[in-house]
């Protein structure tokens, strides 16, 4: 994994090294002379060799600095952790409802297959997975913000203004879950063992829900898993419609500032926060499925 | 003996047909298809009716947010533009640039996985770490990085946007080379002296284009919903270029009693998306072989 996110690095580090614009020039204002903006230069460290510049960069990484800002002047690292508890607990709270509300809705609409509930879940999944989330925000926000002024329309410090944000980043994710669990438990509850164990006399019940939903639950893990880098990228736009001091925030609005250091620690902290993500699943397949675990462990004695 | 051969043996229909047989029964996928239709149909017909820069592009301050009228009939937005011409223009940026992105990630995205999945070994490991390495960037982040470092026209966008889509087709073409490479027939092109190339893109490629048709399918409507967030916070397709994203951004500040300015292009959106997704899915039916009938 950490090779994997030293390249991660390297090529966000690569292709924010393209930005046009010279920092310096923003920094000092037009009236600098010519040796003072190469002091400046000089000092930021952007006259170095690009791999000396990631070198430098990845070393001070792992004490914790994520390199000058070029707006304010101090440390990105403060800024962005400042904004990460923030887009943490919005991601986190998102998909903590996207999931408890997904496996049941999949699982039903896959019991009652074509009936009436079946169709109601199925278009409600693909309008979320279709909708855009910036969009859906903007509705709630219409509905419950200004229509009926239950909720505030932009971030206030109250759990309040977490609900709008979480429903529209969670309604994505939900939608994908449930299309998934729908056709895995479709496909399971169908298949040669789920018949064998109702000729046994199992209870429907634990047909259902023992047999069937064991096996139908891992395609709906891995699908959460892979959307939760979705799931932060879209962060970026809920922030700005929700106005909150996430990092999906704070890199739009250092990209406006042509503050390349915090940008770059923002897609930093998000892509290692996915590597993260990413790993945390496989380990859970290995939790829930018996059968990849003795996987992993026939690999290790090799 | 006579009897038996001038018996007429049915013609065997081609596989293409089959699927279409298939997936003319369903009947969501076909509404989808003629929304779609609808919807490319409409941004090819737009220059007769409309003048780009006259009618979507330039200011016209006396008729702004005008509510729907028998003369605009979804309104206009905060610069005076009709709502419903800029729809249709906003029809074209989107369809291009998802079109071409999704283009760009198959060919490049469907090259590494073929060339990955074919020979394997050292090669196939290196292919696999890197779009680990992409896959690891959130699609959109990446998008805004690279829009970030460069100018935002049709190419970069469209660029932005495949290469955060590559490694899933490099992926989906690698799985499905990897589950035919082994069989007999591709051993027999081999032995009569077919090279590696003609091997894949007629003998391994052809039997695995159901995966790929269908996700192709689903990557435009992801790559148009990505575009258009894009747009949306700034980064994308820039006014006064007409975009759903960008006209919804536009129309934030207006929203309090004009709620038609977020209907108009959050609908087309909406419908846009679902058609490729429900395409999609449509096509994954008919190619199921499990599902024949």
């Amino acid at each position: 994994m950490i090779p994997v996110v030293i390249a991660v690095i390297f090529l966000v580090y690569g292709i924010m090294h393209m930005t046009p614009g010279d920092p310096v020039a923003v920094m000092l204002g037009a009236d600098a002379t010519p040796e003072l903006i190469q002091e400046t230069r000089e000092a930021l460290g952007i006259t170095d060799p690009f791999l000396v510049q990631f070198a430098n960069y990845v070393k001070n990484l792992f004490t914790g600095h994520f390199g000058t800002s070029w707006y304010t002047g101090r440390d990105v690292s403060e800024r962005l952790f400042a904004a990460i508890p923030y887009t943490i607990k919005l991601s986190l709270l998102a998909m903590l409802v996207a999931l408890v509300l997904s496996i049941p809705m999949g699982v039903l609409a896959a019991v009652k297959h074509n009936s009436l509930g079946d169709y109601t879940i199925s278009i409600f999944a693909m309008i979320g997975v279709s909708a855009p989330t910036f969009w859906v925000g903007t509705m709630l926000m219409l509905l419950c913000s200004l229509g009926w002024g239950i909720l505030p329309s932009a971030y206030d410090g109250t759990w309040k203004s977490y609900v709008l944000p979480t429903i529209t980043q969670g309604f994505n994710m939900l939608a994908s879950v449930t299309r998934t669990q729908r056709s895995s438990m479709l496909e399971v509850l169908s298949a040669d063992y789920i018949r064998t164990a109702r000729a046994k006399g199992v209870s429907n019940f634990s047909a259902t829900y023992k047999h069937a939903l064991r096996n139908a639950i891992i395609p709906s893990i891995t699908v959460a898993g892979l959307n939760f880098g979705t799931l932060i990228g879209g962060a970026v736009a809920i922030e700005t419609v929700f106005a909150i001091p996430g990092v999906g925030r704070l890199m739009i609005d250092s990209i406006k500032l042509h503050d390349t250091p915090t940008v770059i620690g923002c897609m930093v902290f998000v892509s290692v926060m996915v590597s993260v993500i990413n790993l945390l699943v496989d380990l859970l397949y290995a939790l829930i499925d018996p059968r990849i675990k003795a996987q992993y462990l026939k690999g290790g004695k090799k | 003996m006579n009897a038996a051969n001038t018996r007429k043996i049915p013609k065997k229909k081609s596989q293409a047909y089959e699927i279409w047989r298939r997936f003319k029964k369903n009947k969501t996928a076909m509404a989808a298809l003629i929304v779609l239709s609808l919807i490319i149909l409409s941004t090819l017909c737009a220059d007769f009716i409309w003048d780009y820069q006259k009618d979507a592009c330039s200011i016209n301050i006396k008729n702004r947010l005008q509510h729907p009228s028998w003369e605009h009939p979804l309104g206009t937005d905060e610069l005076g533009r009709d709502m419903l011409c800029r729809l249709v223009y906003g029809a074209r940026a989107s369809l291009t640039v998802g079109i071409l992105g999704t283009s760009f990630a198959l060919l490049v995205g469907g090259t590494l996985g073929a060339i990955g999945g074919y020979y394997g070994g050292k090669l196939d490991n290196l292919i696999m770490r890197c779009t680990d390495v992409l896959l690891a960037i959130p699609g959109l982040l990446l998008c805004i990085a690279i829009m970030s470092a460069f100018k935002s026209n049709v190419f970069y966008i469209s660029l932005s946007l495949g290469i955060s889509y590559i490694s899933k087709f490099t992926r989906i073409v690698r799985s499905s080379i990897l589950s035919v490479r082994d069989q007999e027939y591709v051993e027999a092109a081999r032995a009569i002296g077919a090279s590696d190339f003609s091997i894949i893109t007629k003998h391994v490629l052809m039997n695995c284009m159901a995966p790929i048709f269908v996700q192709y399918a689903l990557a435009i409507g992801s790559r148009i919903l990505s575009v258009s967030t894009l747009s949306y916070i700034g980064m994308g397709i820039q006014a006064p270029t007409p975009d759903w994203g960008n006209m919804l951004s536009g129309a934030r500040a207006f929203i309090r009693g004009n709620t038609y300015l977020v209907m108009g292009p959050g609908v087309a959106l909406l419908l846009t998306i679902s058609s490729f997704n429900l395409i999609g899915d449509g096509l994954r039916d008919a190619m199921d072989p499990r599902l024949k009938k």
